[in-house]
């Protein structure tokens, strides 16, 4: 039954400075022993032949010559957790690290794990008692629940209606293909070998944008986003560096807008977000000639529809002005918190004044110091209280499903690359090819099934003697 | 009670699934009786005069290859042969032939008629007769009853009120279960026109716990061929070189003859608009689902608003009869919207319409009620097939009825019971969808519905399917020789392709060039000349080289596939206590209670995570 090799992530997410990854399966010890140099003068000697529960120190190679060090666990069937060869990785616990080697390795034949698969197998593999099955079947229920809650989420936004919006393109080739096949003895517009290709062409780069945008942003669209608003010199930056700590590692410019907005991504109690930072903004716009309103107009356009939530910045020892006016009705209340920063000096905002200005007497207020730290934890608490999202654990946290939507992606871009390449009269083996890629897209948001061609081809055509 | 009469075998019913069911089950060796309302209507063709088509024509030569009767009866009674798409790949390669409606039928009938171990009688079946199931008791040897209700069929009673006691019973009853014809707001009983419906059966059957519903169906006017202006159509000429559908059949030697290609226009669908008002359709008389594959005229002027014509094919139905069949334009109107609209149409303007187009509505049983093998789960020994599970189609039924012929004979004979798999044939996807998708809408097959569509085709049906029928006793030991001599014939070509250089390029290589064909191929190699491949192996070494590549693709998917489905799930599994299946999976598993899991992960609304919750509980 159990053929293929299965990898995830098993180290709890942005929560530690190591992480494991760990493969299982028959080709395990192949896979890594492809890509896996050792170091020092132990080199030649194949995986497989090495004592078992041996460690060992090297470098995995990935593409464009990345190294990337880590150790190894060797734990041959069948003295393993899941009575199959099993290899662990054990690296460092950066997010980008980690989702570079898990495409790596399943590039190279590699299956995501399900939820709870590991475990499932150890069972069915009569390494757990049968009185574990009742713990297996709920990790199995309570994995998919969490993926489906998580993938909902995360299927929210552009992301998804970029993909939905590939799918119904494959599916509206697929029914023209099929059309062509199964109502031949009919008057039906059939399809041409121009408009094939054409159709191909459109849905490739239709994909290859998607990815491209995907891989610059190094995110989809997980995660809460907050942003962070507020008036030239109230704090905003200090409080973005102390929201995301490790910034050299982790913050992306976004595509496009890099002078204007960064970006960066942090965990609080396992909640995952995005702290976007305005600071870019009052920098750049104090060289140019520009008005507050145009300022404020262009930083609405690009990031405040997209907030999940917004923190504004206030400077607590300075009063309130028409600024702070302009910028908190840019932004939805409810979904605001307001940060009194420089607690640390004398403050001259009560926030009752707060309230009283911004005519909302229900506003959230919190006080901090960016300087110094203080107050930051019950901001982070509040960011957590308000935010919508379920809580991210250990097994698929956003970046994995995001592994997997970019490992469909690309699949998909290179089945309907050599699609492109089949002679247009060949309409069974077009069709074939395509089914295959739609299966890689419907992988991300939905199996598709013939029946589905059908229904789109009764209600696009008019078929039927 | 009146006497009863004892047989192996009741077939009720003699359309296109009993004929197959009964010839099957008699030639198996079952003394086999068929109940049929008309000895006249055997094998009749309530809708158009035509065999085979698009997955249909592979149906046909499945049926033929398992040992089934359409394919010859086609032959035999065939004026017009096509090979549909032809200027695609050979998988998706269809033969279709207009039949000469009644030489079809009278054909089957004689086919029934010179049958051994065949009883033909004339009755009408109003009931299923069941007994709760016995067993000896170990300690005193008499015989108990097992279950708690009637679960076993042993026969049927007639309006006449004679009763026939059989070991298994097949229905195959079309659209006459409480069938209601309607023409305009005029609605009549009836299972065809002019022939009375079976009003009671699917009572029984309610009876007996089974979950009924409706389905709706139409067929066009037929016209009068002599008051066409066939000048004004366009020709629609058969196949010059006719292929047979049967593998036993050497040479089509009827005369044949062309169909007619019209069209409606504006006027004729102004008409329609202006009559919608009074169409069955439209009114809410009628309920039931239709099929969507074959809409009415007034549902696609409806729904295509924007197209300005509709295809119309006029299909002669034999060469002895004036009557034409007005493919396209299949309707409920009542008659003098139909006569207007036909006679707005070039060429039909004084076109005389013999018998005007209907719809009809009738009973079926949901076919997740039944097993793979198509018996019912509910009550043994009893086995459903044809359109009383929901299908449409000449060849749908006959496929069933084959199936559940074979199955009921294999019952009794007690061996393993008989199941395609879906990566075998056509009818293997076709059982594996009623049963597990439980379509509420007329059920065609479609070529698309087939994952392994490359290797099932028109042309290898023989090889995949005629080992099968031999090993029941359905396919002669000769025509099994031909075929073992073909594939021996196959692998010794394939051999000598593989090892032989020509110009530094492999043989196998070169015949998969688009230009090349087996008389050039063959030229370049005397060893190849040397075997004298009959056309029909180089057919199939062509085809095999041309999609090598993919062959191996879906070989291996198949593989993937079968581990799922060799893995059985118990049938007395109570889905749903399995709290940790999600709610939608428990409901869907418990109605169609899958064979293995394979089956289950069809289902929609199963997920992986479903299947591996089964998994793990399967170890328990």
């Amino acid at each position: 039954m159990v053929i293929d090799t299965i990898i995830a992530i098993s180290t709890p997410l942005g929560t530690s400075l190591k992480a494991i990854i760990r493969l299982s399966g028959p080709v395990a010890f192949r896979l890594v022993d492809k890509y896996f140099m050792a170091e020092g003068r132990t080199g030649s000697r194949k995986l497989k032949s090495r004592p078992a529960w041996s460690t060992l120190d090297g470098r995995i190679k990935i593409k464009n010559n990345i190294l990337i060090p880590v150790t190894l666990y060797l734990m041959p069937a069948p003295a393993s957790y899941t009575r199959e060869d099993v290899v662990e990785l054990h690296t460092f616990g950066a997010q980008p690290l980690l989702e570079m080697l898990l495409l790596h390795f399943v590039r190279a034949g590699a299956r995501l794990a399900q939820p709870g698969e590991f475990t499932k197998r150890a069972f069915l593999n009569g390494r757990l008692d049968l009185t574990r099955a009742e713990a297996v079947l709920n990790l199995i229920r309570a994995g998919s629940e969490q993926e489906f809650r998580l993938a909902s989420h995360l299927l929210t936004g552009r992301f998804a209606s970029s993909v939905q919006a590939i799918r119904q393109a494959l599916i509206n080739l697929i029914s023209r293909l099929e059309l062509a096949l199964d109502f031949s003895d009919q008057e039906i517009e059939i399809i041409t070998p121009r408009a094939t290709r054409n159709d191909l062409k459109k849905i490739i780069s239709q994909i290859n944008r998607l990815l491209k945008s995907a891989r610059q942003q190094k995110i989809f669209t997980a995660g809460t986003l907050a942003v962070i608003c507020g008036r030239p010199n109230a704090g905003k930056s200090s409080l973005f560096n102390q929201l995301v700590p490790d910034r050299q590692n982790i913050v992306t410019p976004i595509a496009g807008t890099t002078r204007d907005v960064i970006e960066g991504r942090c965990f609080f109690r396992q909640h995952l977000f995005r702290i976007r930072d305005t600071a870019g903004l009052d920098r750049s716009v104090k060289k140019q000639i520009a008005s507050l309103a145009c300022r404020i107009n262009r930083l609405t356009e690009q990031t405040l529809p997209e907030a999940n939530i917004f923190l504004f910045v206030l400077d607590g020892n300075r009063s309130l002005t028409n600024h702070d006016r302009n910028i908190f009705q840019k932004i939805i209340p409810t979904r605001t918190i307001v940060v009194r920063n420089k607690n640390d000096l004398p403050t001259k905002l009560t926030h009752r004044a707060i309230r009283r200005f911004f005519k909302n007497p229900s506003l959230k207020v919190v006080d901090i110091s960016a300087l110094t730290g203080t107050g930051l934890d019950r901001l982070k608490k509040m960011m957590v209280r308000l935010t919508q999202a379920p809580a991210l654990t250990t097994r698929s946290a956003d970046f994995l499903i995001n592994a997997r939507h970019e490992h469909h992606l690309d699949r998909a871009v290179r089945i309907l690359k050599k699609t492109a390449a089949i002679p247009p009269s060949d309409i069974e083996l077009l069709a074939l090819d395509s089914r295959s890629a739609l299966d890689e897209i419907g992988s991300i948001i939905g199996q598709t099934v013939s029946d589905d061609i059908l229904n789109n081809i009764f209600s696009e055509f008019c078929v039927g003697k | 009670m009146r006497s009863s009469k004892k047989y192996d075998v009741i077939v009720v019913g003699a359309g296109h699934a009993g004929c197959e069911a009964a010839l099957a089950t008699a030639r198996m060796g079952f003394s086999t009786l068929v109940l049929t309302i008309s000895l006249d209507t055997i094998a009749r063709m309530s809708c158009n005069p035509a065999i085979g088509g698009l997955a249909k024509g592979q149906l046909v030569r499945e049926i033929d290859a398992l040992g089934g009767e359409m394919g010859k009866a086609i032959d035999a009674t065939g004026i017009q042969f096509r090979m549909l798409n032809t200027s695609k790949g050979p998988a998706v390669r269809s033969p279709r032939a207009q039949a000469d409606k009644k030489e079809y039928h009278r054909y089957l009938r004689r086919v029934l008629e010179s049958q051994n171990n065949l009883t033909l009688k004339e009755e009408m079946v109003e009931k299923i007769l069941t007994v709760a199931e016995t067993f000896r008791s170990p300690s005193n040897g008499r015989l108990k009853p097992s279950a708690t209700s009637r679960n076993k069929a042993t026969g049927v009673k007639c309006r006449s009120g004679k009763t026939y006691t059989g070991r298994a019973v097949i229905l195959t009853t079309g659209t006459f279960m409480k069938g209601l014809i309607h023409i305009g707001p005029k609605k009549t009983k009836g299972g065809r026109i002019n022939e009375p419906s079976a009003e009671n059966i699917s009572g029984s059957l309610r009876k007996l716990g089974f979950e009924v519903r409706r389905l709706k169906t139409g067929t066009p006017p037929r016209l009068n061929g002599r008051t066409l202006d066939v000048k004004q159509f366009r020709l629609q000429p058969g196949d010059q070189h006719p292929q047979p559908f049967s593998f036993s059949t050497k040479k089509i030697n009827r005369k044949q003859i062309p169909c007619y290609i019209a069209y409606t226009n504006e006027k004729t669908h102004q008409i329609i608009r202006q009559n919608i008002d009074r169409a069955p359709l439209f009114t809410g008389q009628i309920k039931a689902a239709g099929p969507r594959y074959c809409p009415s005229i007034e549902d696609k002027i409806t729904r295509f608003a924007g197209r300005t014509r509709h295809q119309l094919f006029l299909e002669p139905e034999g060469l002895n009869t004036d009557e034409v069949y007005c493919n396209g334009i299949s309707t409920s109107l009542p008659a003098d919207v139909q006569k207007k609209m036909v006679h707005s149409v070039k060429g039909l303007e004084k076109a005389e319409i013999l018998k005007y187009g209907y719809a009809i509505e009738y009973d079926f049983v949901p076919a997740a009620q039944l097993q793979p093998t198509l018996e019912t789960k509910r009550i043994k020994n009893l086995w459903h097939a044809g359109q009383i599970n929901g299908t449409s189609g000449y060849e749908e039924a006959a496929a069933q009825g084959l199936m559940a012929g074979i199955n009921a004979a294999l019952k009794l004979k007690k061996q393993p019971s008989f199941i395609l798999l879906r990566s075998e044939a056509y009818i293997g996807v076709l059982i594996d969808d009623l049963i597990t998708l439980n379509p509420l809408e007329p059920y065609r097959m479609f070529t698309s519905r087939a994952e392994y569509r490359l290797l099932l085709r028109s042309d290898n049906a023989d090889r995949r399917l005629m080992p099968y029928g031999h090993k029941f006793g359905l396919i002669k030991s000769k025509l099994k020789r031909s075929l073992d001599q073909k594939e021996k014939q196959i692998k010794e070509a394939r051999k000598i392709l593989s090892r032989t250089y020509y110009k530094q390029k492999l043989l196998s290589q070169w015949l998969k060039q688009p230009e090349m064909n087996w008389k050039k191929i063959a030229g370049r190699s005397p060893d190849l000349k040397k075997l004298r491949l009959s056309p029909g192996a180089q057919q199939q070494v062509t085809i095999e080289m041309k999609y090598e590549g993919y062959i191996k693709r879906q070989l291996n998917q198949i593989e993937k596939f079968k581990r799922l489905e060799n893995k059985p799930l118990p049938g007395q599994i109570d889905y749903l206590k399995l709290t940790h299946l999600s709610r939608e999976a428990r409901e869907k598993l418990d109605r169609v209670k899958p064979v293995s899991l394979g089956q289950a992960s069809r289902i929609a609304g199963v997920t992986p995570a479903d299947i591996s919750v089964l998994m793990v509980h399967l170890r328990k």
